[in-house]
């Protein structure tokens, strides 16, 4: 492999970002995986030494429903602003960079207003007598008003609200490095916009989609306010129930819980990688000779 | 040739996005305008009472100041720490990077009730109860998955040939890292940029937890109130917010034009 | 929290090498008393009619910080940095805390206890503000002028109050309303039939069309017409009615009494200035003012009397109200109330 630091330098520019980055390694070793094994051990130890609290976590059905519901929603929401954000990434980066900017700005406008305050704004948007329905029966398209509130549709429109510049910005960031000649030369050559696009872009972008449905699956498996708001009782997630236990003061129970979450989700990544290789995201991606 | 059907469509579908994106926010806007005392739509009459309690009340100031100062000290760590992350894991990976970066993402999946229960007693331990600098190193490993995933994206962009190039041509490698990798890496540090600011802004339980409660940021006071109440002040914040948002992404685009402007007169840009 | 950016880069210097950081707040106050509560619009209630004037009379600095929660009151006291000398806390979980040993007793000579009701007032707590789930309908859809709903009951009255239907998201106040609606006496609802109370819950399922949790949801959730009626707690209607005219109609016929309470953690910093806070904030004309601006009140018996009928119309501890309440039960809430709560997610989760 050839010396990326260039000739002359030796092995201490080499370990040169090691070093750097060694704090901020400490510091996530201090301030958050130690106290987290602390307290995973703890929920061993908590009330009597033993399995309990697992055993009474595993064997909850009600868990399992719960877990289930939280895979699902994480993965609609992922497909949903998967689908929205592709087109509108690729259109950002086909735009001279003005105008790029400028509607990336609108993308992310959105999180200057408080999470909170988006959920509320949907209720009044999504109600039995809210903007939408009023407007569409006001129309005359129906008679009766669609149920578009607490159930599983406002939970994915507010999860989706909120993720969708993620996506948009995961998928952005690889597109621009796409070289427009290899697109150009495919299409010069006779291909299809179809073929193009199956077989040259889409492969090229991958490593964007990778990264964002990453991203969005498992941010996706955190939420908990949206779900509670715009949701029916069916829309429990994992961390809502977690939180449930912790401020019943059920701490062994619920740490349980979180060890169970965070290792189903690291089996998914861990599978994840399997399918699609780390190595993807850690190869260059660009014209190679 | 096929350049003009599928643009139509695309604007049209990226119209339809955009709009799927503000419609909660044209809802606020109005709504902070309201004469009534609670969530109407559409508010019964225009009054300013709302912007009039948020900054005649010192303590809604205070709370948006602290935020804004614990928000960009999180992004300048987290963007450094993830970038030298990011870095490793794309350019020297070792045996073992693959469980490091695991763990650097791990923050995303526990819930944060779980680790503000875990973190409180180290925090006592180490005095960092009610300090600021306690609040930004939380939000901070809070940021990192996202700065994280961002800036790996953006390393793995970088086409090395440009970089070999600029060395065979005699640049050092503080010299090629400011031209050729750092033009390269822009987008991927702004948009990690943005995220570490989010991320810490948004944050609610960590601050509960371990910020002592003598100092409000801005979230946990709308937080506090949207829960007892739907207050419209909550509305006037928000519109704030964007309003800022807007004049400062404005002002940076136009200090952007105006810099590419005069570039051009000296030759050609990126 | 001066100088932050020099303290913070020297902070962070020292928390790598390992070193304790320097708190940032002086300890040496003693004319100081922390007390944390809800937050919101309560707090600022709160503190115009009672903190900033016991400043002004005492000259001990009222700190306030919110929110309510139990798994930091919990931190806090394992950990011996008990950062608050008062907490508000939900009357479900007040006896938890106490059986966690938590608290810390209070000293009884220093409050009014004669001017307190019996259930108000126990070792380790005081009533903070007494409320009550009520119900709550839209008076757009059943307007006062015709027939309108009456109790708690109507929720399952579908014959003469159509449509859908607010219930809080879990297993408190809706167990006590299905056994009510089973037919069980009002002073013989504890210890609850649950199974009894499902079987009542079971016919109005189907028409419940949101769950609510927060208090601003319930009530908005009624002003939207998301349901026509609804269960909510008696302060915010109170204040939108009152001062919004908004389209609000309330009932109380089986409304469910339940209180949150101030208690002082153990191992407090202050706690004689928070026992002053404390008997200072059970005054009745004090209460009264804080009525009237909010709808909740303290416990003091005086309150109710020096109240206008408009506002004792709202109040959970009008004489008229506690006939037809059920006063909850926190004890058995203690014991039951996780294994209930858990029937209740599987219960209302389930098809």
């Amino acid at each position: 492999m050839r010396d990326e630091a260039g000739p002359g330098y030796g092995r201490l520019i080499q370990l040169l970002p090691l070093i750097l980055l060694a704090p901020g390694l400490a510091l996530v070793l201090l301030l958050f995986l130690y106290p987290l094994l602390r307290l995973i051990v703890e929920s061993f130890l908590d009330p009597t030494p033993g399995f309990a609290n697992y055993v009474t976590v595993l064997t909850d059905p009600t868990l399992w429903q719960i877990i289930e519901t939280t895979l699902i929603i994480s993965a609609q929401c992922t497909i949903a602003t998967l689908v929205l954000a592709y087109p509108v990434s690729y259109l950002l980066s086909r735009l001279p960079r003005p105008r790029a900017n400028l509607l990336m700005m609108f993308v992310l406008l959105p999180f200057w207003t408080s999470l909170l305050v988006r959920m509320y704004a949907w209720m009044v948007l999504l109600g039995r007598h809210g903007i939408i329905n009023e407007a569409v029966i006001g129309m005359g398209l129906t008679a009766t008003p669609y149920p578009l509130l607490y159930n599983r549709f406002a939970v994915i429109v507010g999860m989706s609200h909120f993720l969708l510049p993620f996506m948009v910005l995961s998928l952005y960031s690889t597109m621009i490095a796409i070289d427009r000649s290899l697109i150009e030369a495919a299409s010069s050559m006779g291909s299809s916009f179809r073929q193009t696009f199956w077989r040259i872009y889409l492969p090229l972008s991958l490593p964007g989609v990778y990264s964002g449905c990453l991203l969005v699956f498992i941010l996706g498996m955190g939420f908990y306010i949206t779900p509670a708001l715009l949701g029916s009782p069916r829309e429990t997630t994992i961390s809502v129930y977690i939180q449930q236990q912790i401020q019943q003061l059920n701490w062994g129970e619920g740490t349980a819980m979180a060890v169970i979450l965070v290792a189903i989700v690291i089996a998914l990544f861990a599978s994840y990688d399997r399918l699609f290789g780390f190595d993807r995201l850690f190869r260059n991606v660009g014209p190679q000779s | 040739m096929r350049r003009r059907l599928p643009n139509a469509l695309l604007w049209i579908y990226a119209g339809a996005v955009f709009a799927f994106l503000f419609v909660p926010l044209l809802i606020v806007v109005p709504v902070s305008f309201s004469a009534g005392m609670y969530l109407q739509f559409p508010p019964p009459g225009f009054s300013l009472q709302w912007y009039q309690d948020y900054f005649g009340d010192p303590q809604w100031i205070d709370a948006t100041i602290l935020s804004v100062e614990i928000a960009l000290c999180v992004v300048l760590l987290a963007v450094g720490i993830g970038s030298l992350a990011a870095f490793v894991i794309v350019r020297r990976p070792f045996p073992g990077i693959g469980f490091i970066r695991m763990v650097l993402m791990t923050p995303l999946i526990v819930p944060s009730v779980v680790v503000a229960v875990a973190v409180y007693s180290v925090y006592v331990s180490f005095h960092l109860i009610g300090s600021f600098i306690g609040i930004v190193l939380a939000h901070t490993i809070g940021a990192l998955p996202f700065t994280i995933v961002l800036m790996v994206a953006g390393f793995q962009r970088i086409d090395r040939r440009l970089e070999e190039a600029s060395y065979t041509m005699g640049a050092g490698a503080a010299s090629t890292f400011r031209r050729v990798t750092l033009p390269i890496l822009r987008p991927s540090l702004f948009a990690a940029a943005i995220f570490a600011f989010i991320a810490s802004w948004d944050e609610v339980i960590m601050v509960i937890f371990i910020g002592g409660g003598a100092g409000t940021t801005l979230p946990l006071r709308m937080f506090n109130y949207l829960r007892t109440e739907i207050n419209p002040t909550i509305a006037a914040v928000s519109t704030l917010l964007l309003a800022f948002a807007v004049v400062a992404f404005a002002t940076a685009e136009w200090l952007r034009v105006r810099g590419e402007a005069r570039r051009a007169g000296k030759g050609g840009a990126a | 929290m001066r100088d932050r950016m020099g303290e913070a880069a020297v902070a962070l210097a020292a928390a790598v090498i390992g070193l304790g950081v320097l708190p940032a707040r002086a300890r040496a106050e003693d004319q100081v008393v922390y007390i944390n509560s809800s937050g919101g619009v309560l707090d600022d209630v709160n503190r115009k009619i009672h903190w900033d004037p016991f400043t002004q009379a005492t000259g001990i600095k009222v700190v306030s910080s919110a929110p309510v929660d139990n798994a930091k009151l919990k931190a806090m006291v394992t950990n011996g940095n008990v950062e608050w000398d008062i907490t508000e806390i939900d009357g479900g979980d007040f006896p938890r805390a106490v059986k966690e040993g938590l608290l810390a007793k209070l000293d009884r000579s220093k409050l009014p206890v004669d001017q307190l009701p019996k259930d108000a007032l126990t070792d380790y707590g005081i009533w903070d503000g007494p409320y009550s789930a009520i119900l709550t309908w839209n008076t757009e859809v059943f307007p006062l002028s015709g027939k309108h709903p009456t109790s708690l009951m109507d929720l399952w009255n579908q014959k003469d109050f159509p449509g859908p239907r607010c219930l809080w998201k879990g297993a408190v106040d809706n167990l006590e309303l299905g056994a009510l609606h089973a037919g069980v006496a009002r002073d013989k609802v504890y210890p609850i039939d649950q199974d009894k109370a499902y079987q009542e819950l079971d016919k109005i399922k189907k028409d419940v069309s949101v769950w609510w949790t927060t208090g601003a949801q319930s009530v908005q959730a009624v002003v939207n017409k998301d349901c026509v009626m609804g269960t909510t707690w008696n302060g915010r209607p109170y204040q939108l009615v009152v001062k919004d005219k908004a389209p609000l109609g309330v009932a109380w016929e089986g409304a469910i009494l339940r209180s949150s309470w101030w208690v002082v953690p153990k191992g407090a910093k202050h706690f004689d200035n928070a026992m002053k806070l404390i008997a200072w904030m059970q005054d009745p004309q004090r209460q009264a003012e804080q009525a009237k601006l909010s709808g909740y009140a303290g416990g003091n018996n005086g309150t109710a009397a020096l109240l206008p009928e408009s506002v004792r119309e709202y109040l959970a501890t009008s004489p008229n109200h506690l006939a037809v309440s059920v006063i909850a039960d926190d004890e058995w809430w203690a014991g039951n109330g996780p294994a209930a709560e858990k029937r209740f997610t599987s219960w209302v989760i389930a098809n």
